[in-house]
């Protein structure tokens, strides 16, 4: 069994089944939390985790992501997204499926709802806050508002109370804010 | 407005994910928050030659024994090889009506009481009985350079000095606490304006405008003592929450820990424990109130709530979430001890166990050697 992402996304180039099977058992459970995080139902993020395992096995190849790890969760957290912005607009129940030709769409999703002029500008900005943080600030950040953690949850990686997390995010938020304003974006 | 910014936060970069996933993973593999604090925040025994560096060249003792004994009584002396002078980082003033300055400090990995002089000058009207003066301190350089916001900040007015030249002098004592620590972080302390109360006391107004900053790097002698009991046991507390078919009296009444961490200095003593996730939903709601300590010669030092001083107060401590602590001529403790805080956290889906801590603070400081046990909610846990 593949012990490293390099290995697993070898093995998925090469068309090897078990690399879907390697990347379940090693990354299935974040891409899980990822999944329930956004969906809060326990069937769709399962399903979600099947979908995005399903999107891997259709993109690599020809794709070749490096590292493997974000790509997996990018693909995961699209896809919940997807999900969630369908059954919130259409009022659906729960458990549709989706297939897998959705994965370049929804590969898409962060260029369609941004302001137009703005999303380039907003991404390298963000990014560039994100960088000049400490390494546990941006955990932080990047916990709550991508992975989209609760407090408690990062609280408990962290070792920090929940209060002193919930603080710290409304820190980070609000130097995000005066970092954006100063790169000269309005939010 | 809100979803531009979830939207950009889709384009975060994949090295800052794959960062964050690592560190959800840190805890799965068993490498939690706790291992981390062995190696940044408890120097003592693999850093001692490191630390014995410190204390020469970056924290030598410095003389406080009038702050440190308005503070914490005759047993003061047992905190002189805590203290240190931080390192000054700015100083700005608008005017020559108020002086800051930055006396020294005392602190562990879990409290930190800064020492500092605030002198309002003659002409600013020193209040006579019916009018007194109230002062906005901002510690406006703490938000990005510290995790000091566990629990915040108290302060306590230590005693006044009539100056020759008509001054008038406060020796203030800002109490910081924080769960890790605020070492080598930045604080600054900012006063803007003088207001004095209306003569009924129902508000103050501006007296004198103007804005006096000084910052000092926090580099200070932790001493903290770190124990890894790995005691399991039961501890009984208060919860004040709602009981219902899901949670029984039985199941909150007394929760299974493991009491993994004890910190430990003259000043606080701090108990990190893990417990069963299904405790989680009211760790919120449950309170630890019965706490003591059992010195070797048998006796006890007891709990007791925060007793406020005598109505004197005169400096207000501006939040930086805007809210206010009021500084206090306080009475000097007898000997006991204070909550000054606790939280916990735990990481669904990928752990399994809820990580909780109370911290509590002396108020007069405590030889460790000569204590032998603590215990928390019916639960003793040796200390030696």
């Amino acid at each position: 069994m593949a012990d490293r992402d390099a290995d697993i996304t070898e093995q998925l180039l090469k068309r090897d089944e078990d690399g879907i099977a390697c990347l379940h058992g090693r990354h299935g459970r974040l891409g899980m939390q990822i999944a329930y995080n956004i969906l809060q139902n326990d069937a769709d993020a399962e399903e979600c985790l099947a979908d995005a395992l399903q999107a891997m096995w259709e993109q690599i190849p020809p794709n070749h992501p490096e590292p493997l790890l974000p790509y997996f969760l990018r693909a995961v957290r699209n896809l919940a997204l997807k999900r969630r912005r369908t059954m919130t607009a259409q009022k659906r129940s729960c458990g549709e499926v989706l297939s897998p030709e959705d994965w370049d769409t929804v590969a898409e999703l962060e260029l369609t709802s941004a302001c137009e002029d703005d999303s380039e500008r907003i991404r390298d900005a963000l990014n560039g806050f994100l960088g000049g943080l400490r390494r546990e600030d941006r955990i932080l950040f990047v916990r709550r508002y991508w992975f989209e953690d609760d407090p408690a949850q990062i609280a408990g990686i962290l070792g920090i109370s929940e209060n002193h997390a919930r603080v710290r995010l409304t820190r980070c938020k609000k130097k995000l804010r005066a970092y954006l304003e100063k790169e000269g974006i309005t939010l | 407005m809100k979803n531009v910014f979830a939207d950009a936060v889709t384009a975060i970069d994949d090295r800052f994910i794959a960062e964050a996933a690592e560190a959800g993973m840190e805890i799965r593999r068993g490498r939690s928050h706790i291992s981390r604090r062995k190696w940044t925040v408890v120097p003592i025994a693999a850093a001692l030659f490191a630390m014995a560096m410190f204390v020469v060249n970056a924290a030598a003792p410095v003389d406080l024994g009038f702050y440190l004994a308005a503070a914490f009584g005759d047993s003061y002396e047992m905190l002189d090889e805590m203290t240190s002078m931080p390192e000054p980082v700015a100083y700005r003033s608008s005017g020559e009506e108020i002086k800051l300055e930055m006396k020294g400090l005392v602190g562990d990995c879990q409290v930190v009481n800064v020492f500092v002089d605030v002198t309002v000058a003659a002409e600013c009207g020193i209040p006579g009985e019916k009018y007194r003066p109230v002062m906005d301190l901002s510690d406006t350089g703490l938000p990005w350079e510290t995790n000091l916001a566990a629990y915040g900040t108290s302060a306590r007015v230590l005693g006044k000095t009539q100056n020759g030249d008509g001054s008038t002098t406060y020796a203030c004592m800002l109490s910081l606490h924080a769960e890790d620590g605020v070492m080598a972080s930045k604080y600054v302390v900012t006063c803007e304006g003088i207001a004095g109360w209306d003569t009924d006391y129902t508000d103050y107004h501006t007296m004198v405008e103007g804005k006096w900053t000084m910052a000092f790097s926090l580099n200070y002698n932790d001493l903290t003592e770190v124990l890894y009991p790995g005691i399991e046991g039961v501890m009984y507390g208060t919860y004040w929450g709602a009981v219902s078919e899901e949670r029984t009296a039985e199941d909150v009444d007394a929760i299974e820990v493991t009491v993994d961490e004890v910190r430990f200095s003259p000043l606080s003593i701090g108990i990190y424990f893990s417990a069963d996730l299904k405790y989680r939903d009211f760790f919120s709601e449950y309170m630890i109130e019965d706490i003591y300590l059992t010195k070797e010669d048998g006796t006890v030092i007891t709990r007791r709530d925060y007793i406020v001083g005598p109505d004197k107060m005169l400096i207000r401590l501006k939040e930086e979430d805007q809210t206010w602590a009021e500084l206090s001529e306080d009475e000097i403790a007898d000997n006991h001890i204070e909550l000054a805080g606790g939280g916990g956290g735990y990481n669904l889906r990928e752990g399994e166990q809820y990580h909780g801590h109370h911290i509590f603070t002396f108020s007069a400081p405590l030889p460790v050697d000569e204590i032998e046990s603590v215990t928390i909610g019916g639960l003793t846990i040796p200390l030696n």
